[in-house]
Formats: C-alpha cells, structure tokens, sequence
C-alpha cells in the first residue's frame, strides 16, 4: 500500500488520555470511517488531568464530570484495548501488548503521555503520593483530613495546586523546594516570588532553598530532614517534583527517543513509516524557536490531535503544527494563565492595571525590540483572550500593555444570548 | 447547526475563543457567550476542533437553526 497518498483503514492510537482521546475525536469528526483502535490500561472512560490537582481533589467534581468524550469511546466506533503497549515492530507495523497479544496497524499514533517521577524514602523503597492518574487522585483525596499535614515536595504547578488544595480544606500545608521562589523553573523569579507571597499569606509554610537529605517512614507519614538539619513531618507526602517520558515500549523498536518521541513539525515519528507522536510524550519540531520542544500542556495535547488526525486524513495535503503557547493553573481559588513563552532571562514587569476592577498581569520582555514574549494573567480570562489573541502578531509590549489597558480601563459588556 | 454553551460548566479556560473567536467570546465574568451562534456549512470543521478545545465539553453543537 502506497502509505503517503492514501489514508490508512486501521489507527491504533497508544493512549488513551487527551491526546488520544482529542485524536480519536478529531478523525472521526474529519469523516475518518476505517477501523479505530485504542491501547489504554486505565479502566473507564478517558478522562481530564488538570482537575486532578483542583476541583476533583477537592472532591467539588466527581469523576463523572471529569469525561472528556461526551457519548464515550463507543460514540466514536473505536475498539479500546486494556492493555500496555510492551514493543513496537515499526517494519511490520504491528505492536505487542504487555499480555503477549499481537496488533497490526496501518497508522500509529504515540499518544503516552508522562509518568511522574517519585520520592525515594531512606529505606530505598517509592513513598508518598503523585498526582498522574485518577486513582493517584482518589487515594491523595482519601488522606486529606483530620487537621492532616500535607507536605508537598517540589516548586512546580502539582506541588503548588495541592498546598493549595489542602489549605483551601483547611489543612495545614507546607511546600519544600531547592529554588527561591515558586514556580520559578517555568515563569522566572519576579513573578515566582509573587506567587510565593500569595501562598504565604494563604498560610502555606514555604521552605524555599531546602534541600532534603533524607526521608524516613513515620507510620504511614513521614520525617523529612532538610539540609542544615530542620525536620518536617508529614502526615500526607506528595511529590511534584517532575515526570518521565512513558517511552520505555519503544525501546529497539526504531523509532527515535530522545527524552520524549522525537517529531517532525508535522507531528511525525522518525525511523518506521506511518507513525505519529503527539501531546505530553512528544519532543516536536518547533517551528517558532526552530528546535525540538517538549510540551507538558493541555491545550498543546489537544491543538496537535487536530493536526494529526488531519496528516493521517490527508496524506497528500498536510499541514504543521504551529504552537500557540498556553497553560494555566488554578491556586487559591485564582486562575493564573500563561500565553507565550516566559523565558527566564526575559524582561519581567509586574504590573496592576487601573479599571473598576484592578488587574494584577505580568508581561515579559524579550531582546532590544522590545518583544513581548508572553504574558500572565492573575484571575483576569478575558485579559488573556485578548492576550492570545494579540500573541499570534508577535506584538511590541507597548503594543499588548496598551490592549490591555484599554480593555481593564473599560468595562465593555458583552450580551449574552 | 447551531452551537450552544452551557454556561454553568464554563471554567473560563478560554480554549474555545482562542480557536473560534467568529462564535465565541468571554463575557466579563469570564464566562463562555456565543456570539453568533448559526453555523455556516463551511466552518463547521473550525467550529468543531473549538468545541473539542474545551477541556469541560461547555459547548456542543445540535441541529436546527
Ligand atoms: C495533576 C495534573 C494537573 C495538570 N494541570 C494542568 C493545568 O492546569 N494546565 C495545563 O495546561 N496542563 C495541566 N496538566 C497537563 C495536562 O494534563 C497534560 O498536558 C495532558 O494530560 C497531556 O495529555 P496526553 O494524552 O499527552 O498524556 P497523558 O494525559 O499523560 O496520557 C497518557 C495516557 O497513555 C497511557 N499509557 C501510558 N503508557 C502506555 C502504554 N505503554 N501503553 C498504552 N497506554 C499507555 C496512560 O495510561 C495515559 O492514559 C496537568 C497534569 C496533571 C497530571
Ligand atoms: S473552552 Fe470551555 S471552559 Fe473554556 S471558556 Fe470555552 S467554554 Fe469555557
């Protein structure tokens, strides 16, 4: 079969979370009618990550309202598989299932996502909770209570999302990290210290530039000593402290793996014909920075499952992917958004926006041509429609602050219908 | 086709406008509106990969005018 020009008649998808889920959707809303086949060892129907560390912590939403297919995998005539992807056969298209099992395809899609990385205790022996899957959430959920003490570990978004989690059920929470500030490694230290300050005054004890140096099993909690010698101890542990590619299954498959499926901009996998990489798993081709980049964001799963499902529909006419760069998090009932690239040796201005309703945003500057970069916003989305709307121009900081000024300064009504 | 939001589910994510900013916007509460809300048989792609963009399936599409 003459692969490139004629589009395949069975798509084995691996995964099935967003990027998979998204992928399968987008084919069969494009009028994709072959065979659709999706390896997923989670039970269930797929589900949304990000409520996993905010609203179904916190036990606001049930998993029900965590579905990402409205009918269901069924709706979409797509066969589900509960099973590992163990190997790949890229030359004879076919993959194996951890059960042995044999699948042949005539397009793959990598849809695998990541799995988070956990604390070792001294006794070498994996402690503490991660937040991944549904059910990491559940046994997380089960411990938060009692006036229990919830450590997390790590200055990223999951160890932030659960301190604020567990004040917000008015436990006492403390976060230990190496850097300074938080969430300093993804949006710099100006603003990293603007939501250290918040989580203070939250009453989250912050224990910025600790480094731990050993953790020993305290019934089923724990005693962590930080450098310098301060002990905490914790009734509940969490991890946030990263994630690893799930590649393993690739391994003498071909295919080529260099922290994460490495792709083309047109989300394609290199070393076997008729194989796709998308979402957290995938290290595509940038086409803006011009490198490969690794992308750990909702929106980037699901914006690459339209442009694959499009390259597998339309062989002969494909097109890129081009990245609109954006995330969120929610933190002490704030929405803090993300659009563009917050580089860490960019510009950072921390400013309020006069209007009725003052708005905290921080814009980042890059190079002499005072481009903006990107832009964050603190509990303002329609500030950040705007601002990702604007991004796309590549503006001028002067051009997105005066945007933004005029849409604070004004409180222009929207009808609703 | 028409699209239709359900405003109650809406987190203020935002996805949908950044991808179908010709049907829909946020309102000042941040909250989904849908500006127009027939569907031209030529956008109905568009309109869908922005109803897919939700994270919490806020809008859907059902027939009629
Ligand atoms: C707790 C949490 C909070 C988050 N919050 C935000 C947020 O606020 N904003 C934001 O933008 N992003 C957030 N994210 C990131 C976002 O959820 C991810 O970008 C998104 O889940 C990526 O989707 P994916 O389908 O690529 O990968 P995943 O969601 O990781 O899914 C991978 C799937 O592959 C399956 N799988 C793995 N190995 C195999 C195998 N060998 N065979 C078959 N199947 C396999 C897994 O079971 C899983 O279902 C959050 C993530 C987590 C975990
Ligand atoms: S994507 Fe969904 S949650 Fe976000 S603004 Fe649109 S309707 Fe609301």
């Amino acid at each position: 079969m003459p692969a490139t020009t004629v589009p395949p008649g069975r798509i084995l998808i691996v995964g099935g979370s967003i990027a998979g889920a998204r992928t399968a959707q987008a084919l069969r809303s494009e009028g994709f009618t072959g065979e659709l086949i999706v390896i997923e060892p989670e039970a269930g129907e797929a589900y949304d990550r990000p409520p996993l560390s905010k609203e179904y912590l916190t036990g606001a939403w049930s998993r029900a309202q965590l579905n990402l297919i409205p009918g269901g995998w069924a709706s979409l005539d797509a066969t589900v598989v509960r099973a590992h992807a163990a190997a790949l056969d890229g030359q004879g298209r076919q993959i194996r299932l951890s059960d042995g099992q044999l699948i042949g395809y005539d397009a793959l899609v990598i849809a695998t996502g990541l799995s988070p990385r956990r604390l070792v205790a001294d006794d070498g022996e994996p402690i503490g909770h991660v937040i991944g899957t549904a059910s990491d959430a559940d046994a997380l959920r089960h411990q938060l209570r009692d006036g229990a003490h919830v450590v997390a570990v790590g200055g990223g978004f999951i160890a932030a999302e659960a301190a604020s989690v567990a004040r917000g059920l008015g436990l006492p929470a403390t976060i230990i990290d190496r850097r300074a500030t938080l969430l300093e490694g993804s949006l710099g230290a100006v603003v990293g210290a603007h939501i250290a300050a918040n989580h203070r005054n939250h009453g989250v004890d912050l224990r910025t530039q600790a480094r731990i140096t050993s953790i020993a099993r305290d019934g089923s909690g724990a005693v962590i000593t930080l450098e310098g010698g301060g002990l905490v101890r914790a009734d509940v542990l969490v991890a946030g402290i990263g994630s690893e590619p799930n590649t393993a299954w690739l391994q003498g498959s071909g295919i080529r793996v260099d922290d994460g499926v490495v792709t083309d901009a047109r989300c394609r996998a290199f070393g076997a014909a008729g194989v796709y990489a998308l979402g957290d798993v995938a290290r595509f081709y940038d086409v803006h920075s011009a490198k490969p980049r690794r992308v750990g964001h909702w929106t980037n799963a699901a914006d690459q499952a339209t442009v694959v499902a499009h390259n597998l529909l339309h062989p002969q006419d494909p097109i890129g992917y081009r990245e609109a760069p954006y995330f969120w998090s929610d933190q002490f009932r704030e929405k803090i958004q993300v659009a563009g690239h917050p580089d860490p040796d960019a510009h950072v201005d921390l400013l309020t926006l006069e209007g009725p309703t003052p708005r905290r945003i921080a814009v980042y500057t890059h190079g002499d041509d005072d481009g903006c970069s990107a832009v964050v916003t603190f509990g303002w989305p329609r500030g950040m429609v705007a601002v990702r709307r604007l991004m796309p121009l590549e503006p001028t900081t002067a051009e997105m602050l005066s945007e933004l000024e005029e849409l604070a300064a004004g409180a222009r009504l929207v009808a609703a219908r | 086709m028409r699209i239709e939001a359900k405003r109650h589910l809406c987190q203020s994510y935002g996805n949908c406008v950044a991808i179908d900013p010709e049907h829909l916007d946020l309102d000042d509460e941040g909250l989904v509106v849908v500006t127009r809300d027939s569907v031209a048989d030529g956008e109905l792609a568009a309109v869908q990969a922005g109803i897919r963009s939700c994270p919490v399936n806020a809008l859907v599409l059902v027939e009629g005018e």
